[in-house]
């Protein structure tokens, strides 16, 4: 018996720690702000790798347009803000959303935080993780819409080796998982985890769901 | 008979409308492949890919996926065909009235962006 209510008070922490808060706080709002019309300025980065936000940023468009949303093309977009002397993804933080409205008409700015973008290492296995957080701010009332943070994991273990020499199975152990592990592109696990993230994300107008998802969520028959 | 007559209708539709996207399928990694490495090869393939999916929606009556044309004008700068420009940004505004404020800005910024520079071809004289 005790061990069962042990059992219990386990799942429920562990289900707890699952729960995340869900995306939209407020659908009202969302759709009353009809933040349809997005941009999406270069990446804030937090990972050590400097080329990554830019690799990055080419994963974002599809999945958002498929979404049924209006996305101002990226490219120019950095270049845009470029002109302006905004080069990179951390002085955005200074620049207030209602400015995005002004430059490029939009009705939201999709700000990407990204988190993780490297390869771990144990002797035996490589791991490599992409992790970003995202937030759809409205330009119009600079207030965030939708959140979501996801992130994707490949894990490759090249086992301990069975040559029956330790210290060689070792060394090609090692090898084997920092060989795997670099040729893991990391582009294809951010396309997945974009895909998962713009799927809590309310469908756009060019989206056929558009109306049924909007009446469902907005509660209406 | 009239099983594998609706297995075949099925097929062809399947097949079809996978040809239908197959572009749109390719851009991000044409997008990645500029941005990773931008020179004179992948600013062309991306300005083909572009121009491949206007045509595409022109032909089959669609409208183009959204800021597609909006990017088309711009690599059309790129590699030096200006007379692109206005075409498809009439494009991205008739089947995207939103994009108005924004194409604004993009009319006054595409004179400043430059072309990018022809790769002398091999066996060229230095």
């Amino acid at each position: 018996m005790r061990l069962f209510l042990v059992c219990v008070g386990f799942l429920a922490a562990a289900c707890s720690g699952c729960a995340a808060p869900p995306p939209v706080s407020d659908y009202q709002k969302f759709y009353s702000e009809s933040p349809f019309t997005v941009v999406v300025p270069p990446v804030r980065n937090l990972t050590v790798d400097a080329e990554a936000p830019r690799y990055f940023i080419s994963t974002v468009t599809k999945p958002l347009v498929d979404r049924g949303y209006y996305v101002i093309p990226v490219e120019l977009t950095s270049e845009i803000l470029a002109a302006e002397g905004i080069q990179d993804g951390g002085a955005l933080i200074n620049v207030p959303p209602s400015r995005y409205r002004k430059y490029f008409g939009a009705d939201a700015v999709l700000l990407i935080t990204l988190q993780s973008w490297d390869t771990t290492y144990l002797v035996f296995a490589s791991s490599v993780t992409v992790a970003m957080e995202y937030k759809l701010v409205s330009t119009a009332s600079e207030e965030i819409l939708w959140e979501a943070a996801f992130s994707e994991t490949i894990t490759s273990d090249s086992g301990s080796g069975s040559g029956g020499h330790p210290l060689a199975d070792l060394i090609v152990a090692a090898i084997s998982a920092a060989a795997t592990a670099a040729g893991t592109d990391y582009v294809p696990l951010a396309r997945k985890a974009n895909l998962r993230a713009f799927s809590t994300l309310p469908s756009g107008p060019y989206n056929p769901n558009f109306e049924s998802e909007k009446a469902f969520y907005l509660g209406q028959p | 008979m009239r099983i594998g007559l609706i297995a075949l209708i099925a097929l062809v539709l399947v097949t079809t409308s996978g040809c239908v996207t197959s572009s749109w399928e390719q851009y991000p990694h044409s997008l990645y492949s500029v941005l990773k490495d931008e020179n004179q090869q992948t600013i062309l393939a991306h300005h083909a890919l572009l121009g491949q999916l206007l045509e595409e929606a022109r032909q089959n009556g669609w409208k183009p996926p959204a800021g597609i044309a909006t990017e088309y004008a711009y690599y059309s700068v790129k590699v030096g065909r200006p007379e692109l420009v206005e075409e498809s940004l009439q494009v991205e505004l008739l089947s995207y009235p939103e994009s108005e404020a924004f194409l604004n800005v993009v009319r006054e910024f595409l004179p400043a962006v430059e072309v990018v520079p022809l790769e002398p071809s091999e066996g060229a004289l230095q």
